[in-house]
């Protein structure tokens, strides 16, 4: 299944109790990734993916705002240690790459790997990769609702 | 405590069940880990451990960059 996407739009995919939010970089950048005791500098080219996970749902404008500041700001990611507490004070997390697969078995914050990205079990195993004209995704979900997603509509949906 | 007050941790009790863990015992190990290779930045002299086969300088965003020992 391939959805294109254009400029600052994004592609908006929701399940029963959750939804992610994809988006893709428009230039090529250096994301940092600082994890408690090193940095790694990915390269971002234009047309990776940018996919914000809220595994329970909450504020779209949240998970837009949070794809904003990596896509036009690149703001570096934090990745917790793997026992730190914080990590259950993550309502949404964020992973840059060209593929990324959704797991509902890691644990929220804690890996730097970026062609993962936690998840809410309806979501477990859904598969995103980059196309020249926006994303795909390995399957198709007939359980899951895919619209089309633009910044100005973001505060008149919850 | 209110029956709502109970449900409503029972919902969220069960949702949790359900999503990716937040620091409860369910984790997986990635074999792999993360690797990156160090590079000097010939515009600007940063040194950075970079990612993937097109390094590019966190400070100058500069791809004029040399892989170093």
């Amino acid at each position: 299944m391939n959805f294109p996407l254009s400029g600052d739009e994004c592609l908006l995919v929701e399940g029963d109790s959750s939804f992610i939010l994809v988006g893709t970089s428009a230039e090529l950048f250096s994301l940092c990734i600082e994890t408690y005791d090193a940095e790694f500098c990915q390269t971002v080219e234009a047309g990776d993916l940018i996919v914000v996970s809220a595994p329970e749902g909450g504020d779209l404008r949240q998970a837009w705002m949070l794809l904003e500041l990596v896509r036009t700001y690149h703001q570096p990611l934090l990745v917790l240690s793997k026992d730190h507490p914080g990590a259950k004070r993550l309502s949404m997390v964020v992973s840059v790459a060209s593929k990324i697969v959704l797991r509902s078995t890691i644990r929220r914050g804690t890996h730097p790997e970026q062609h993962l990205v936690c998840s809410s079990e309806e979501m477990n195993g859904l598969s995103l990769e980059k196309t020249p004209e926006g994303v795909s995704f390995s399957q198709k979900r007939d359980d899951l609702k895919v619209s089309l997603y633009r910044p100005d509509t973001v505060s008149n949906r919850e | 405590m209110s029956k709502r007050y109970i449900e409503k941790c029972s919902n969220r009790a069960d949702r949790c069940n359900k999503m990716c863990s937040v620091g409860g015992p369910i984790d997986i190990d990635l074999a792999e880990g993360i690797k990156g290779k160090k590079y000097r930045c010939n515009d600007c002299g940063e040194i950075f451990t970079g990612l993937g086969k097109h390094p590019v300088c966190p400070s100058c965003q500069s791809d004029n960059v040399t892989a170093i020992v």
